[in-house]
């Protein structure tokens, strides 16, 4: 599939450097047999980076390096890159070879001097392991020995046409300082490499937060925009807004519950397996209940599931939930439920993501809560978080995580003015409960705002809490009006009434009905039983009077006979 | 005392630096009455192998060993000051 930002790119030879997103901002990794300047503050990330590039390409690629360590000792940064899991010893000395090269001391400067002896030494080392990377870290402390102007320059062209000449794909780092004399440095070496990156670590508003920019990148179009990174368990990770890592599972189908039956309900079957959803809402009105349910209802289906909770402790959330019929202990027992508490104020949003992504392939959670997702907007964030959330719900798809997060929203603004985030447009499904004030009253509405690809309902129910859960109230309007509390409870109590009402009169009926057949059927009796008596009486009637007759005839005719036939 | 005293210059083939440090060790040891035999030239781009195993990484440059005492210089040696002190504290007793 073609993308967008894939056009523009090209031309230049690049070598990646397996940091993921750093490569995908240069258009594929470092150019090729050029040099790349890298330049920053103390603790920017600078050695990291060029420490994590040098080893993907001996790893990875096969491409020898040559780390030249101007600052930090060999040994410490061997030290240091055993922390993020690469085995130097492993690639050492054939792959990768460090040069020990800080400034001792006991050293005594007379007069000027050259890289000459330096580069003799990489010379040979170059072409003993055929390396293809060279690195060479903290360039500024052998600059900073250097007295005049002409001199520095003199030596860094020295320095680009040495590797220039050994087609060498080239690192330096240049550690960023308050001096305007260093400043001058600066732009000169930014003159003359062909590649330049800008590291920055800076506090705002009390939360730190790195970030990297591609200054320039000479013959290949990049990422212009400074991205955040995070030095993270296995190097740095730089985030961009769109990953291309991974292709994105297949769109699913298939449902899940989301804990609320009401709510599935009004979902047509509950949420989309892989889908995103949002729940908004103020302060107090269940959202984390809501998180908890479909997270219990995640668990009962056998599914491994991640709940991160901001600022809450688990023991409280797992309490709070329990009071309301959610009891989440079980499943944290029997491992299925990984609770995860962290504490929104201590490290940017570009930490707690990679911690929550941590987190999630370490349980191979399938499902993830995330209360609240607005956390991440605290102070000092602002500016970053809906980046990171918008890479938090794009991160959840591809891994075919059905995600829920809420979100708190200020009660002075509307739902539909969006979230603080203005995260409901990647959304898939957006859920906003809300306080209705009515009548004295102050009620729990559910509404769906939207779910994408599911028919919903449009009403707002009214949510209720116990002991026994969460459950969405039947519908009862007035004058096109969704009741709530009380003038809910009345229309049902008034229809309960109703209903009992025309029950009683149904049954009356029935029974009277029931006499009324019951009196006919033995009036029939009687009357069916009169009938065969008058029948019976008629038909002996009936043989008497030809009895008679038949006994009349007898007689007139003895008569005659004894008459001698004249009659 | 002379025994004991061990001088490498390390230097950069032709390189202007290089040259000179050349001619102001020369020209110190005639004036100090350094024993010629007691320095060893090496020219990096000759022995780069032992430009990095005695990790000389700029040029030119001097190591002065004295006993246990090891002392580098680096620079083309112009400031004659900075290499006098050294050779002072290598030999306390310069003949």
């Amino acid at each position: 599939m073609n993308e967008l930002s894939d056009f523009g790119r090209g031309g230049i030879e690049k070598q990646p450097t397996g940091i993921q997103g750093f490569d995908e901002m240069l258009g594929g990794g470092l150019p090729a047999a050029r040099t790349t300047l890298v330049a920053g503050g103390p603790g920017a990330g600078k050695t990291v980076l060029t420490l994590q590039a040098l080893v993907y390409g001996a790893r990875e690629l096969g491409e020898p390096g040559i780390f030249v360590a101007f600052e930090e000792t060999a040994a410490r940064l061997q030290a240091n890159a055993a922390g993020f899991g690469w085995n130097l010893p492993e690639l050492q000395d054939q792959h990768l070879f460090f040069l020990d090269a800080q400034p001792q001391p006991e050293w005594v400067q007379s007069g000027q001097f050259d890289l000459d002896g330096l580069l003799a030494g990489l010379d040979q080392r170059v072409k003993e392991m055929g390396a293809r990377r060279i690195a060479f870290d903290a360039i500024d402390v052998v600059l900073a020995l250097m007295d005049d102007r002409r001199a520095i320059q003199q030596q860094v062209h020295l320095l680009h046409n040495w590797l220039a000449e050994r087609q060498l794909t080239a690192l330096l780092t240049y550690k960023l300082g308050a001096s305007s004399r260093l400043a001058a440095q600066l732009e000169f070496l930014e003159f003359m490499v062909d590649c330049s990156v800008k590291l920055s670590h800076d506090p705002i508003d009390g939360v730190a937060h790195r970030s990297l920019r591609v200054v320039k990148c000479r013959g290949t179009a990049f990422e212009e925009n400074p991205a955040p990174f995070v030095i993270g368990r296995s190097g740095l990770h730089v985030a961009l807004s769109r990953g291309h890592e991974s292709p994105s599972p297949p769109v699913s189908t298939e449902r899940v519950s989301s804990g609320v039956d009401g709510l599935d309900e009004m979902l047509e079957g509950g949420y989309f397996r892989g889908a995103g959803i949002l729940i908004t809402g103020a302060p107090g009105t269940a959202k984390t209940t809501l998180g908890g349910a479909f997270a219990r209802a995640a668990c009962e289906r056998g599914e491994q599931t991640l709940f991160v909770s901001f600022d809450s402790r688990v023991e409280e959330l797992v309490r709070n939930l329990k009071s309301v019929g959610i009891d989440l202990q079980p499943a944290v027992d029997e491992g299925l439920l990984e609770m995860v508490t962290a504490r929104s104020v201590s490290g940017s949003a570009e930490s707690h993501l990679m911690g929550i992504q941590h987190a999630t392939l370490e349980h191979e959670a399938r499902c993830l809560v995330i209360d609240p997702v607005s956390a991440l907007a605290k102070e000092g964030n602002q500016r970053f978080a809906h980046s990171v959330v918008e890479r938090l719900i794009d991160w959840a798809k591809n891994q075919g995580l059905t995600l829920v997060c809420s979100s708190l929203i200020d009660r002075s603004r509307t739902a539909l003015e969006g979230t603080p985030l203005q995260v409901s447009t990647i959304a898939d499904t957006w859920i906003h409960v809300e306080y209705h004030e009515h009548a004295g009253e102050r009620n729990r509405g559910l509404s769906i705002i939207k779910s994408r690809g599911t028919g919903h309902s449009n009403q707002v129910r009214e949510m209720l809490l116990d002991d026994e859960g969460i459950r969405l109230a039947d519908v009862y309007t007035a004058g096109g009006e969704v009741l709530m509390g009380a003038m809910r409870y009345e229309k049902e109590r008034e229809q309960q009434a109703r209903d009992a009402r025309r029950k009683k009169d149904l049954e009356r009926r029935r029974l009277e009905l029931d006499w009324e057949t019951a009196a006919l059927e033995a009036r029939l009796e009687a009357v069916s039983r009169e009938l065969k008596a008058k029948k019976a009486e008629q038909r002996q009637l009936l043989e008497t009077e030809e009895e008679q007759a038949g006994k009349a005839e007898e007689t007139s005719k003895q008569v005659r006979k004894m008459r001698g036939g004249d009659g | 005392m002379a025994e004991a005293l061990s001088i490498t210059l390390y230097y950069a083939g032709r390189s202007l630096n290089s040259a000179r440090a050349l001619k102001q060790l020369e020209r110190i040891g005639l004036e100090h009455g350094l024993d010629p035999d007691a320095v060893e030239y090496v020219d990096v781009f000759d022995q780069p192998q032992r430009a990095l195993d005695d990790r000389v990484m700029l040029t030119p440059a001097l190591r002065i060993a004295f006993g246990d005492e090891t002392s580098w210089l680096f620079g083309d040696l112009s400031d004659t000051r900075a290499l006098l002190d050294v050779l002072k504290r290598a030999s306390p007793d310069p003949a």
